[in-house]
């Protein structure tokens, strides 16, 4: 298993319903990927603004995304690839 | 509190009659802890990792997945014997701001079953008395509780309920991994009877070894015993024990804006005899240490230091402060000294770790009489506080902490230390 650290801005679709927001699918680079799961979430209220954190699973690879809300911006922060 | 250490509330219910009648209510208390709570975490967030064997930690295992302990491995154990017992473990470093998040999401939910959480890392203690009305009987909480941290966070924990602390914790390590227990009232003696003795709260290894040699290898065997042998032959801890046994446990919970020690420790990436990067370790953990004590509105007046060698020797002391305070410039003064006391041997230092305690509430503003360098310094932390509220722990770099600068790499929430400390 490989991790690559990434620290980036991504632009991501994201449905909001019920208090919650799904991704669904994000372009990085000049890659479009579709979301196929949602692996985990979490939300982090450290610091002055809250970030929300998703583990996405896209194919074979796991990406973990998150929201910055302070700066309205998307990042893409570590990609995960088996083998 | 009652006898046998149950506290006990009081209800009026008006019966049918029209008057009233007092009703008396058992406490309950609730013992949550997440399975294997780092491992748990990475393999729900990385599903190639799912019923395979994890591992999380750096130098020594911090903790790993049910499939790594059905190999033989367990928290603790150093890395090098974990590749050897489970060469296809996967290791993952951990990171311990994902796990914070988790715990938190674990308690907001914990919350809704029980009045005050005295939480910790991956476990907590609730009230749940008076809850059965709201939730059910014990048991049928207990599970409502399990299953609703399953849908939510999407993570296993074992649930204890019990009428007191330790009852509570025993339970529900009994029904590790992914169950739950309840140890109904007037039950602890029956439900203890066949309990390991080294399971039982208060004894260690040498303790359960001298037990042992007079063939005493559980709790119910260890009622044999009188309170004046107990007395006799570990003194105040003997006369624990003979409540412990029993099923009693005179601890009362203790909600977190007042924790008993708030604790920062870690292993170097090498040992070390370098006396500038040990002070500057120690500050910064001290440092730590401060920000939640500031944060929870407390002062300290005790510290303990603890170092150990590389041969895996281990020294420990602790000193009461001239005067509470939240500021660690006042503190690491006494760090210092004693760390001249103990770092004696030329013999490099592999972990070093900061215990605070003996807790009170902080004055709320400017102290009277209070000296004009102390007050600044006060001042300064409060003010270095704001800033990394807002930008994160590493915005500023303070004291004795800038020598790590270029030793250890730094991410926003700060240096990253080989085995960060947990807070308990």
């Amino acid at each position: 298993m490989s991790v690559e650290e990434v620290g980036e801005a991504i632009s991501v679709v994201a449905s909001f319903s019920g208090g919650k927001a799904r991704p669904v699918r994000f372009r990085w680079g000049s890659r479009t990927y579709r979301i196929d799961a949602v692996n985990g979430q979490w939300v982090d209220r450290s610091g002055d603004a809250y970030s929300l954190h998703y583990s996405v699973q896209a194919g074979q690879e796991t990406f973990y995304i998150h929201f910055e809300a302070g700066e309205v911006q998307w990042w893409l922060d570590r990609v995960i690839l088996e083998g | 509190m009652g006898e046998f250490g149950k506290a006990r509330a009081f209800w009026r219910i008006a019966c049918k009659g029209g008057g009233w009648t007092v009703q008396e209510m058992t406490c309950l208390i609730v013992h949550v802890d997440a399975d294997a709570f780092f491992a748990s975490v990475e393999q729900l967030l990385i599903p190639a990792l799912r019923a395979r064997p994890v591992i999380v930690g750096s130098g020594c295992i911090a903790s790993c997945s049910y499939e790594a302990r059905r190999m033989g491995l367990h928290a603790g154990m150093s890395l090098v014997r974990a590749g050897r017992l489970c060469p296809q473990a996967v290791l993952c470093k951990g990171d311990y701001q994902i796990y914070r998040c988790f715990a938190e999401r674990i308690w907001e939910i914990c919350r809704q079953y029980t009045c005050g959480l005295e939480t910790y890392l991956d476990e907590a203690y609730g009230d749940a008395g008076g809850m059965e009305r709201v939730h059910g009987p014990p048991l049928t909480l207990g599970r409502k509780l399990q299953q609703q941290v399953l849908d939510e966070v999407g993570l296993p924990v074992s649930v204890g309920l019990a009428g007191n602390r330790m009852m509570a914790k025993i339970a529900s390590a009994s029904a590790k991994p992914g169950g739950v227990a309840y140890v109904q009232p007037g039950q602890e003696e029956d439900f203890l009877a066949d309990l390991p003795i080294g399971k039982l709260p208060g004894v260690g290894h040498k303790t359960a070894r001298k037990l042992a040699d007079m063939n005493i290898r559980t709790a119910g065997q260890l009622r044999a015993l009188s309170r004046d042998v107990l007395g006799s032959m570990l003194g105040r801890r003997g006369q624990t024990l003979y409540e412990r046994c029993r099923g009693r446990d005179p601890q009362v919970l203790r909600p977190v804006a007042m924790p008993s020690t708030i604790s920062r420790e870690t292993t170097f990436h090498k040992p070390t005899c370098d006396r500038n990067e040990i002070r500057a370790m120690l500050f910064y953990l001290l440092e730590r240490a401060m920000r939640a004590v500031r944060q929870a509105s407390l002062t300290v007046g005790r510290v303990e230091l603890s170092i150990r060698h590389d041969d895996w020797k281990q020294l420990a002391t602790r000193r009461t402060l001239p005067q509470p305070t939240s500021a660690e410039y006042e503190a690491f003064r006494v760090v210092e000294e004693m760390l001249a006391q103990m770092f004696r041997r030329r013999v490099a230092l592999r972990h070093v770790g900061i215990v605070l305690s003996g807790f009170s509430r902080a004055a709320g503003g400017a102290v009277l009489f209070e000296p004009r360098q102390e007050a600044s310094r006060r001042r300064l932390c409060v003010a270095l506080d704001a800033i990394r509220n807002r930008y994160g722990h590493a915005a500023v770099v303070a004291g004795e902490s800038i020598s790590l600068m270029g030793r250890l790499e730094r991410n926003d929430y700060g240096f990253v230390l080989r085995t960060p400390s947990l807070t308990k």
